[in-house]
């Protein structure tokens, strides 16, 4: 592992939302979930709340929410997007939620928690500031299927220049279930929101060299540009690389506070 | 204190509520003039939110507000008043205040810039996240100059101690004036409030002994428990039987600081 800490997507603010917005019926689909389980929850908390792809369509389906983010630059542009005042938006680390013990009647995170090496520490205060009976729902992003070979494919080639710092984005549901049981909470639900959204591994490929994803940051840019080049041919020998793939579910878990 | 100078109330949370504050009539009448002000401009920050004394009642009359502060404590206490975090409650110092630039329509701080040695960064913190156009509404730690500041006056005499608190001076409006005009906000005096002491100031001194208010907290307990019995006997003389309430009126000079519409 290179990078300790917490990752900050300062550098994505510009290009997360064209590189990062998934169709717009899956994300309707996510805050529909969203807005259901957490209706009556009083304040909800977005961790990581980003360009608030999530976060703008929950507050206006009518969710008290609240986020925070590392980087500031990605919170602004959600105030771009919002139109008038959106909702509180503070700037903080996930491994110090500033927020006092049990505010909140819920919270979640999408997409963050392979991006912080204190992750459990990250989930431990997610536990603290949400109240006992509040869920807390996460969906760990990562990669699934013939992208996670692809990712591992450059694991064996570039080596811990491309690992991130914190939860596995292959190996994610057991090791997240794990850490929330140590917390006494318990997996309650696992909700599949399918993305629509096609992609092919060639696509994919094409992408890498232009260092949009948080695991090429710190690798050379020949070194990720000879890689590229060396993975695809590997995968061209393996899979038909042009063929759309849909990206595999990518589930909601909901911890649960056994009463 | 905070590494950027900035007092935590954690100590104070359990009796701050008993030890501080304003009668009912003070404030509603409170109330009443910072709604008129925030009324119709968005949320408002407080900051040194501490148990809400100020800004629960404002949320009772509409004002969507933003509290923060730098002692969970008293952020609990705030949190198990109304039953549930009220309205959105951030854990921070004042001097770094978490937010974009312009989030806020307003700012509001009681008795908060004598607590901290960097008040001219919090003030600097305070404007950066008001929009333009918007205001700071500020009010100073002072216990004007009756009978409470006579005998705050007293015990630094005999400590041989200069009565001067970690930041802003108690009351200094004309400081906080100047400091606000270079950070190109526009000071504005509001209708003067008043307000009576409501405890016998047997129970302020019994506070005082106990180490429950922030000047005091620099004073060793040994050297307070010393003083204390002279500067009894001295306030009896003076004020009268310490369990009576001496009839004092102070003041509540509210100040608004407008935040131009075009930046300086």
């Amino acid at each position: 592992m290179t990078r300790t800490g917490s990752i900050s997507f300062d550098r994505a603010a510009p290009y997360y939302d064209t590189t990062r917005t998934p169709d717009e019926a899956s994300t309707g689909r996510v805050v529909d979930l969203l807005a259901e389980r957490f209706a009556g929850s009083g304040h909800v908390l977005e961790v990581g709340i980003g360009t608030g792809q999530v976060g703008l369509p929950l507050a206006r389906a009518g969710i008290d929410l609240i986020g925070f983010d590392l980087s500031a630059a990605m919170m602004a542009q959600l105030r771009q997007k919002s139109t008038g005042d959106p909702f509180p938006l503070v700037q903080a680390d996930a491994i110090r939620i500033p927020f006092a013990d049990r505010s909140f009647g819920g919270a979640y995170c999408r997409w963050v928690l392979h991006l912080i090496s204190d992750w459990t520490d990250a989930l431990e205060e997610m536990d603290r500031v949400v109240s006992p009976e509040g869920p807390i729902a996460i969906e760990p992003g990562g990669l699934s299927g013939v992208f996670a070979e692809v990712y591992l494919r450059f694991v064996e080639l570039l080596g811990d220049a491309v690992r991130l710092p914190g939860l596995d984005l292959i190996d994610r549901e057991a090791q997240l279930d794990d850490a929330m049981d140590a917390l006494g909470r318990r997996l309650a639900d696992v909700v599949p929101v399918t993305y629509e959204r096609k992609a092919s591994v060639a696509e994919q490929l094409d992408r890498i060299p232009t260092k949009v994803f948080a695991w090429t940051w710190d690798v050379p840019d020949g070194d990720l540009r000879a890689a590229t080049d060396d993975v695809r041919s590997w995968a061209a020998a393996r899979f038909d690389i042009d063929d759309p793939v849909a990206d595999l579910p990518t589930p909601w878990r909901f911890y649960t506070r056994a009463a | 204190m905070s590494a950027s100078g900035s007092t935590s109330f954690d100590r104070a949370a359990e009796y701050y509520d008993e030890t501080r504050g304003l009668t009912d009539a003070a404030v509603r009448e409170q109330t009443g003039l910072l709604a008129g002000e925030l009324r119709g401009r968005g949320q408002t920050l407080e900051v040194g939110v501490g148990t809400g004394q100020v800004a629960l009642p404002l949320v009772a009359a509409g004002i969507p507000m933003v509290g923060l502060d730098i002692a969970e404590p008293m952020v609990r206490v705030l949190i198990d008043k109304a039953g549930g975090m009220p309205f959105p409650l951030v854990l921070g110092d004042a001097t770094g205040l978490p937010f974009a630039d312009a989030s806020f329509g307003a700012g509001v701080a009681r008795w908060v810039f004598h607590l901290i040695a960097e008040w001219r960064s919090a003030l600097g913190e305070l404007v950066r996240v008001i929009r333009p156009g918007g205001v700071a509404l500020i009010l100073l730690g002072s216990y004007g100059r009756g009978p409470r500041a006579q005998i705050q006056d007293r015990f630094n005499e005999l400590l041989g101690l200069a009565n001067e608190p970690v930041g802003i001076m108690w009351g200094d409006v004309e400081t906080l004036d100047r400091a606000m005009t270079e950070l190109g906000a526009t000071p504005r005096a509001l209708p003067l409030l008043t307000d009576v002491e409501a405890q016998p100031l047997a129970v302020f001194l019994d506070g005082i002994e106990r180490n429950r208010y922030s000047w005091t907290w620099r004073i060793p307990p040994d050297e307070l428990s010393r003083v204390t019995p002279e500067v009894r006997a001295w306030a009896v003389e003076r004020f009268g039987p310490l369990d009576g309430t001496p009839e004092h009126r102070f003041e509540l000079a509210w100040r608004a600081y407008d935040v131009p519409i075009a930046g300086r």
